[in-house]
């Protein structure tokens, strides 16, 4: 299974799982990042910091352990 | 803290014409702006009862209509996760410390991302009331690309709704006729329609809360049992718990996971709402943000940036303050000449008001040019949509510790200025690493530190070790905070308050101009918070200082010192009358010995007597001792107390010749060191270290208060002195060994 953590930077994506840790699941649905949305990974911060995420609901930046999290399938 | 205790009377509600309007909506969606456009002057801010949850509140009139605005916390939805979305919905719900059910609910949504910020005007529904939509930031959305179909929307809401600018004040007016409409008409938002399962869910819970009386406030109250990941239940109420399971199993095998079933349900009820209604009919590129993007948060180009940034709010909050610092400064020593002058019949009320009262003041305002240039550019920063992308950067290097990128704003602004910098942590949601942030900023070191290094490091460092030495040393005790701070931050997060990280989401908003009004009126409610806050107990502290200082006042001292004095220059053929005549050089020497012989002779120069045996270790004698209780209530006030100890009079700065010669020359005149000089290089540096880690900062004790509890903030200090004894002995020690 494929996570938000292993996307390379450009590469898009769907959401098919949120996470099975509640609270950030729960946050990234209340920010419009639930099932079905479609996503793109853009800049990693410096020393393997937080990914940024861009959708149509929101721009949004995730650590690395957060993003494993969650899961993805890749658009063809 | 209560509204109460800040000095603002309680809410109005007992204005039967005035009705409650609440404004609800996500983060960045502009709310503040209409907030202060529908308020104006008319606001107030304070906490709600037991957190510090800024709680913010106006008045205004929609016409002939009186009302009072509610500002919530930003909420991205209320299924609450953080302490904020907790208080928008207690304030939304009715709460018996806050008040009832508002009358009207206006919620703000951003025109460009209506799918997503719908979420929380949805939950709302279930109330029953009447609501408003503001579509904020519609000149931002149409420029995007999005065409509305507003009539549609109403129709399809059932209730107003409302495109506006608020921070150009456009589509206010309109908005307040909406209220107004939506109140006398009782428009409320059309019901959703869930499915069975859910339906008979919420009414099983329903059923169980037969204490509410009104139906729309039972109904809001079942869903948050039923949807929130925390439900807020009365952890004795086992009876509910029953029925919550019960509930949720019936969710279940309608074939919805109960964790998340309600944004799973409410957003494709969403995009049927828009579908048709709201239309991106232009897809227009965006690359002017990403661009920005790219410069602004490159993994190098974005931290030069940042430190360059950083470097300037440094600077301007450490140089730019100065003038005007200087100004309160000439200020305030010019009003306590004015007074003494005006009260030289009764001295001890002269000097009451002249060295207590005044120079309390005094010592309150010389903060207030600091943190109005902190608040501005950090207000700048975060309103322009940088301080999301600063702490993006930033994150990893503060991660570590259990903090995030959020606290790096507070941290460094600890450098110039703790006060400032602990209200600074505001922004930070989580309140575990908001504490944090908030007891670790006192070790950055600030800026009226600096006076005592310059002076320590002048007289004993840079003499015998050279400018290089001097600028190193210099670096060193500002290197001391975040050394000691972060791994303290450590300890706290994961052995004291021992809260799991809570999933970093840091929501990147797009950039954005800020608005001359907007910025204008957080730093005119920082200010004003200060003064009321800080300023009263800084006060007290100064006038207790000043009192210690001055009683007990015998008045054998003034005999004594005369004697003594005219004794000793009697040999250089200098007669009494010339001696204690203000006029002469030897006045000033008089009155500053007499000065000097008053301070030992007061409470707190006993005190620092009996107490010196303390410092022995770290190698401070008792007239250390005296200026280091003395500057408990504010650190810069050593300079000035070791200027009257060693009879050259108040007036000494860091880099007056006097000062530093006199220290250079003071022997040990008791103990096995009698006739040794006082200062050395270890003494020296051990005062430093001593300023370096101790919170001698009555302001910083009472914004710490205020925004925590005072368990938090005396622990803090009482932590904070003893660590400071400690290494203030161990460098003594240790410099003595090696040197």
């Amino acid at each position: 299974m494929n996570t938000l953590a292993r996307m390379s930077r450009g590469q898009k994506a769907s959401i098919s799982s949120c996470s099975n840790h509640p609270a950030l699941a729960q946050r990234l649905m209340s920010m419009g990042i639930l099932p079905g949305q479609s996503i793109e990974r853009h800049q990693q911060a410096p020393l393997a910091g937080p990914i940024k995420i861009h959708s149509s609901a929101s721009v949004i930046a995730l650590r690395t352990c957060d993003a494993a999290s969650v899961e993805v399938t890749h658009e063809s | 803290m209560s509204l109460e205790a800040v000095g603002v009377s309680p809410p109005i509600s007992g204005d039967a014409a005035s009705i409650r309007v609440a404004l609800v909506g996500q983060p960045n969606v502009g709310k503040t702006s209409i907030f202060n456009r529908l308020t104006g002057m008319r606001q107030r801010v304070g906490n709600y009862p037991g957190v510090t949850v800024e709680r913010k509140e106006g008045t205004g009139h929609l016409g002939s209509q009186a009302f009072t605005l509610l500002d919530l916390p930003g909420t991205y939805s209320l299924n609450a996760l953080s302490m904020d979305e907790h208080i928008s919905v207690r304030v939304l719900a009715g709460h018996p410390d806050i008040g009832p059910t508002p009358d009207v609910i206006v919620c703000v949504v951003d025109a460009g991302k209506l799918e997503r910020s719908l979420l929380p005007a949805l939950q709302c529904a279930a109330l029953g009331r009447p609501m408003v939509l503001a579509l904020n930031f519609f000149d931002e959305a149409t420029a995007g690309g999005w065409t509305f179909d507003l009539a549609g929307l109403e129709q399809e809401l059932g209730i107003p709704v409302v495109p506006t600018i608020a921070h150009r004040s456009r589509g206010i007016d309109q908005l307040k006729s909406a209220i107004i409409k939506s109140h006398q008409q009782q428009l409320v938002m059309r019901p959703i329609t869930w499915p069975d399962s859910v339906r008979e869910a919420v009414a099983m819970v329903s059923a169980a809360l037969p204490h509410i009386a009104d139906d729309g406030v039972r109904k809001f109250h079942a869903q948050r049992l039923l949807f929130d990941s925390l439900p807020q239940t009365d952890p004795h109420d086992l009876a509910i718990k029953d029925v919550l399971a019960q509930a949720h199993r019936r969710i279940l095998a309608g074939g919805n996971a109960p964790s998340n079933a309600e944004p799973v349900l409410l957003f494709p009820r969403i995009r049927s709402l828009l579908a048709g209604r709201v239309v991106k009919s232009a897809q227009l590129s965006t690359r002017w943000t990403d661009r920005l993007d790219s410069l602004l948060i490159h993994p190098f180009l974005g931290l030069v940036i940042f430190a360059a940034l950083m470097f300037g709010i440094f600077h301007s909050v450490y140089s730019g303050a100065a003038p005007l610092m200087d100004l309160i400064e000439a200020g305030t020593l010019r009003i306590q000449e004015f007074t003494a002058g005006f009260l030289e019949s009764t001295p001890m009320l002269q000097s009451l008001v002249a060295d207590g009262i005044v120079a309390g003041i005094g010592s309150v305002l010389i903060f207030l040019p600091q943190i109005l240039i902190l608040t501005l550019l950090i207000a700048l920063l975060e309103d322009c949509g940088y301080l999301a992308r600063a702490a993006f950067l930033i994150d990893r290097a503060l991660s570590w510790s259990g903090l995030s990128g959020k606290s790096f704003v507070p941290l460094m602004s600890g450098f110039a200025c703790a006060i400032p910098a602990i209200m600074a942590a505001r922004t930070i949601e989580d309140p575990k690493s908001r504490l944090t942030t908030i007891l670790i900023t006192p070790w950055m070191s600030c800026s009226a530190r600096l006076p005592v290094y310059v002076l320590m490091i002048g007289a004993f460092i840079e003499p015998a070790y050279g400018a290089t030495a001097a600028a190193a040393v210099l670096f060193a005790m500002h290197l001391l905070g975040p050394v000691l701070g972060l791994p303290a931050a450590w300890i706290l997060q994961n052995k004291i308050l021992r809260s799991p990280s809570p999933p970093f989401v840091l929501e990147i908003p797009p950039y954005r101009r800020p608005t001359f009004r907007d910025t204008y009126w957080r730093i005119w409610h920082r200010a004003r918070r200060f003064i009321t806050d800080a300023g009263t107990v800084i006060l007290t502290m100064a006038i207790i200082i000043w009192a210690l200082l001055y009683f007990p006042r015998p008045d054998t001292v003034e005999q004594e010192t005369r004697s003594r004095l005219i004794e000793e220059y009697r040999a250089q053929g200098v007669t009494e009358e010339v001696l204690l005549d203000n006029e002469s050089p030897y006045g000033g020497i008089y009155q500053a010995q007499l000065a000097s012989a008053y301070v030992e002779q007061s409470y707190l120069g006993r005190a620092g007597r009996w107490i010196q045996p303390v410092f022995e270790p770290a190698g401070f004698d008792w007239k250390i001792t005296v200026g280091i209780l003395a500057s408990f209530p504010a650190r810069e006030v050593i300079i000035a107390t070791l200027g009257i100890i060693y009879n050259l009079g108040a007036d000494e700065d860091e880099e007056s010749p006097g000062l530093r010669g006199r220290l250079a020359n003071e022997v040990w005149t008791t103990g096995p060191r009698a006739g040794e000089p006082v200062f050395t290089v270890p003494t020296a540096v051990a005062v430093m270290v001593f300023f370096a880690i101790c919170m001698q900062c009555g302001a910083t004790i009472a914004i710490m208060t205020a925004e925590t509890n005072w368990r938090w903030a005396w622990g803090t200090f009482a932590f904070m002195t003893l660590l400071a004894w400690l290494a203030a002995v161990f460098t003594y020690q240790g410099l003595s060994w090696i040197l």
